[in-house]
């Protein structure tokens, strides 16, 4: 798990407070207290079916999506419990985005797949050049430059990873999350996506 | 693992016992496997022999009987024209009729060659397209009004009775003569020598120089064309002078009664059929049926002579373009030839009871209705129906844009001027073609009187062709296409023949526009609210759920029910169009449109609509879903950009099958009231209609064959309709699912 953070208010970019995760009846966290600093790559380490994923994916509010999942106790982001009431969780997603574990771009051409979340969220600057830096930022430039307009589904899985994650960072997030990025690349396509993070806290 | 025995072992069979195994498994798939293709073999052969069945009924002979054979017609509408011209005698005596010309210098006439060589020093006779009647020019064809004599016989009948093959060889040995003292012309050398060595071959022997009609017994029976009779009672004089005992029987019955006794009836005990034309194809194929092989024997030639006063000094030649005209509109002869002087023409034409008159109208005028000009085209409508529907006609488009036909120009001119002008006001005149079919519609009148299916007809072909010129006599026996592109233009008809599928294919392109309309985004819609914002858990989410796949099992026939209690019914009004003023009668409006129908089928597929759409959301992978709120998309752009567009293949797929079903649905059109009979196209949703099936289902119900030639043949039309459709929706399923890279 990576966070990298323009540090606002707060001295934490996430806190936790005695955060329950549930699925139905069942409670898949316990109790967890973490606290995230900004500019930073933090990872969560575990055992498989420990609640990894369950603990990233309630740093953004991704179970919403899952109808029978309910939190208890709060999430901070800077400060603020973003399972609050009023706010909206469109917006935490839009300012902490997320690569998942299996790489999942859109059946789109790879430059629609990295400009589609920017067009969605208002972008309004020159879009040519914001594919190319994302493109560049996910190391994924000089390998798909010539062939924007394929699918993103053309792509090895590797590439494809890094297209997911040029996606998250043309929005432009605070934070990112990645739920286990590499487990299904191959040792050299991992090591790629490991530079990448490294690159990631620089900026 | 709780088993008791020890996994020491592997419990594993080896070897051969594990060969066998394999073997055994192997077994269990190929019987499946064979159960499935059988199967599937089963549903190809029963789908090939609808559709064997539909062909077949599509296509065969059928005997059609017109109500006046259309070269009956023209023969007659010419042999008025012959008769109602200016200074026109006709009389059944030649003789009289040369007399006639003979004394009267601007005279003009045609007979039998033979009575103008009767009468040679009186009359003078013309050459017709520059040639001159003479036995040469006669007997190579170049002289055009000109028919060969024949006698028929055939090889069994010569074998079966000596006295018939002597009668045959004493004829041609006799017939150049007998034909010249008659007044025809002989037939050519060549053609003679060619009967000679026919019969001869049929009768398995060279006959002997010198016949003795003594030597042979038995009657001999000849019957056919009046115009070769006198021939042959001739020659069976001479063959009787020379000494043969028994009796010869010449009867006259006109060509083409003796082949019909002949060939189509079969008739025993006669041996020579005269004859003054060639036998047509359908009567040798009848004789062909019959066992029947006849032999031709062509015995002379037959010459019209047409002749002119011999004080006559103008003309000497006319052409056949001439010839029509000297004896129909012409008043004078400079009217035919401006060379010629003003005198008026007297003309003097065999009865309309002789066949020479009929033989020269064959020759000189046009003989097929198609080929007539347009004026004679109108003359021979107007001749042949009531003014009332002339009327009708004229009102629908003029005949001439100059004059009116059958209505009183007055009133026409005040019928334009009127508030409700007749179309004919502003439409240019009719054509060519649309008088001809309007000829062929209401004075030919084809009706079938009975049809065959198409593998009856290629198998047993001559079978059908006796039977049906024995049942029907005079009817013509013909291949029939029942699916033709007139049969997909025309409208609703009680003829079969003219009978067409326009107005149901519009109806049902109609009717599955409205279905579509509705039901497509209604279910879609449906089933996006149920996939993607309706908690699933909550009960009543699960009743609409349920209650949705439990409706795509209601027979249809409760759809119709539903649809004629609120649509046709209830929401009346509405579905007649009333509410928006677009009734043009209001007294007759019903609520029996094509709105309603649309809207019933529109019910019927709504749940297959749903259900094949809510399959092709749900298979839309989360993991979409996920990358794009991870983004910050919200529900709805999730939904626009990425579940619509992924599903759409599958949703599109749903939409075709159910549309599909909607074409061929009839049950609860039927109980919604779809008109039967409807002949006006319907051109909006407040329409009155029918479709297709309702079509096909109501020309079943009738007893006359060829509604069901022409309901296979709009079950034909319907598959096609079908496929077009469907290709069209694949089309356009395959181009949105390519766009999606």
């Amino acid at each position: 798990m990576t966070e990298q953070s323009l540090s606002e208010n707060g001295k934490f970019a996430i806190e936790t407070r005695s955060m329950n995760v549930y699925y139905g009846s069942f409670r898949a966290v316990e109790n967890i207290d973490v606290k995230i600093k900004p500019r930073q790559i933090t990872a969560l380490i575990g055992p498989s079916g420990c609640g990894k994923s369950t603990v990233l994916r309630a740093f953004n509010r991704m179970n919403d999506l899952i109808s029978t999942s309910r939190l208890e106790g709060e999430v901070l982001f800077h400060g603020q419990n973003i399972y609050a009431p009023d706010v909206d969780p469109v917006e935490v997603r839009r300012r902490i985005g997320i690569v998942f574990q299996k790489p999942n771009p859109f059946p789109k051409s790879i430059y629609d797949n990295t400009a589609w979340g920017a067009k969605i969220n208002g972008f309004k600057g020159d879009m040519d050049a914001l594919v190319e830096r994302s493109l560049r930022q996910a190391a994924l430039w000089d390998e798909v430059r010539d062939k924007l307009d394929q699918s993103g589904l053309s792509l090895s899985g590797g590439q494809q990873q890094r297209l997911c994650i040029a996606r998250t960072i043309a929005v432009k997030p605070e934070i990112i999350l990645m739920d286990e990025p590499a487990s299904a690349l191959d040792p050299i396509a991992t090591l790629r996506i490991e530079e990448l993070i490294q690159e990631l806290k620089r900026d | 693992m709780s088993r008791n025995n020890t996994l020491d072992d592997d419990h594993y069979p080896h070897g051969k016992d594990f060969k066998a195994q394999i073997t055994r498994r192997r077994r269990i798939g190929k019987v499946w496997r064979f159960i499935f293709y059988a199967a599937t073999i089963l549903a190809i052969i029963v789908l090939a022999v609808l559709l064997i069945n539909v062909i077949n009924q599509s296509f065969g002979l059928a005997a059609i009987q017109n109500e006046i054979p259309p070269d009956e017609l023209v023969r007659d509408y010419q042999t008025g024209r012959m008769l109602s011209a200016d200074n026109v005698v006709s009389s059944e005596d030649d003789q009289a009729l040369a007399q006639s010309i003979g004394s009267l210098d601007n005279a003009t006439g045609f007979f039998g060659y033979a009575f103008y060589r009767n009468n040679a020093d009186t009359l003078h006779v013309l050459s017709v397209d520059g040639v001159t009647p003479t036995a040469e020019t006669v007997q190579n064809g170049e002289y055009s009004l000109a028919r060969p004599l024949y006698i028929y016989t055939s090889a069994d009948i010569m074998t079966e009775k000596p006295q018939v093959a002597a009668f045959v060889n004493y004829y041609l040995d006799h017939a150049p003569e007998a034909v010249d003292t008659i007044g025809y012309f002989p037939a050519a050398p060549g053609d003679m020598e060619a009967s000679r060595e026919r019969v001869a071959e049929a009768q398995g022997a060279v006959a002997p120089d010198r016949i003795n009609p003594g030597d042979y017994s038995g009657r001999i029976v000849a019957t056919g064309s009046s115009t070769v009779y006198p021939i042959t009672a001739a020659i069976a004089e001479g063959f009787k002078a020379e000494g043969f005992q028994d009796t010869i029987e010449v009867v006259s019955t006109g060509t083409s009664g003796g082949f019909n006794l002949f060939c189509v009836e079969g008739a025993t005990g006669i041996d020579i059929i005269n004859a003054s034309r060639p036998i047509s194809q359908l009567e040798s194929e009848a004789c062909k049926a019959n066992d029947r092989q006849l032999i031709e024997i062509p015995i002379g030639m037959d010459a019209l002579a047409i002749v002119v006063n011999s004080n006559n000094n103008f003309v000497t030649e006319i052409s056949r373009e001439e010839l029509s005209q000297l004896f129909t509109s012409a008043t004078s002869w400079a009217d035919v030839n401006p060379d010629w002087p003003k005198a008026g023409i007297l003309r003097y034409i065999p009865g309309q009871f002789n066949g020479t008159l009929d033989f020269f109208i064959d020759e000189v005028f046009i003989a097929e209705l198609k080929d007539l000009p347009y004026e004679s085209l109108v003359d021979i409508l107007s001749a042949n129906i009531s003014t009332g529907l002339g009327r009708r006609f004229e009102q629908e488009q003029l005949f001439f844009e100059e004059r009116l036909v059958f209505e009183d120009p007055v009133i026409f001119n005040e019928l334009c001027a009127g508030e409700d002008p007749p179309e004919a006001c502003l439409l240019p005149a009719r054509d060519t073609e649309n008088v001809l079919q309007l000829v062929r519609e209401r004075v030919v009148v084809p009706v079938v009187v009975e049809s065959w299916f198409l593998i009856d007809s290629i198998l047993n072909r001559s079978e059908i062709i006796l039977e049906a010129q024995a049942k029907y006599p005079g009817s013509e026996v013909e291949f029939y296409k029942w699916i033709t592109p007139e049969f997909l233009k025309s409208p609703q008809s009680s003829q079969p023949e003219l009978a067409g599928v326009r107005t149901a294919i519009l109806g049902t392109l109609w009717v599955i526009l409205i279905t579509i309309a509705f039901a497509f985004p209604v279910g879609v819609g449906a089933a996006i609210y149920l996939e993607e914002y309706a908690n699933g858990e909550k009960w009543y989410n699960q009743i609409i759920q349920t209650n949705i796949n439990n409706l795509a099992g209601v027979p249809s026939i409760i759809y119709g029910m539903l649809g004629l209690a609120v649509f046709v019914r209830a929401l009346e009004p509405i579905t007649s169009g009333a509410i928006f003023g677009l009734v043009d009668d209001a007294t007759t409006a019903n609520g029996r449109t094509i709105l309603s129908a649309g809207l019933t089928l529109g019910l019927l597929i709504l749940p297959i609509v749903i259900i094949s759409a809510q399959e092709a959301v749900r298979a839309v992978p989360n993991s979409l879903r996920q990358a794009s709120y991870g983004l910050g998309a919200t529900r709805w752009q999730t939904i626009w950009h990425h579940v619509l567009p992924n599903a759409l293949p599958g949703i599109l797929t749903g939409a075709i099958i159910s549309m599909s079903r909607a074409i061929g649905e009839t049950a609860p059109l039927v109980v919604i009231g779809a008109s039967t009979f409807i002949t006006a196209d319907p051109t909006g949703p407040f329409s009155k209609f029918t479709v297709l099936p309702i079509q096909i289902f109501q020309w079943t119900t009738r007893p006359q064959g060829a509604f069901h030639n022409i309901a296979a043949a709009a079950i034909i039309a319907l598959l096609i309709l079908l496929l077009i459709l469907n290709a069209t929706a694949v089309i356009i399923r395959n181009r949105t699912s390519k766009r999606m890279v």
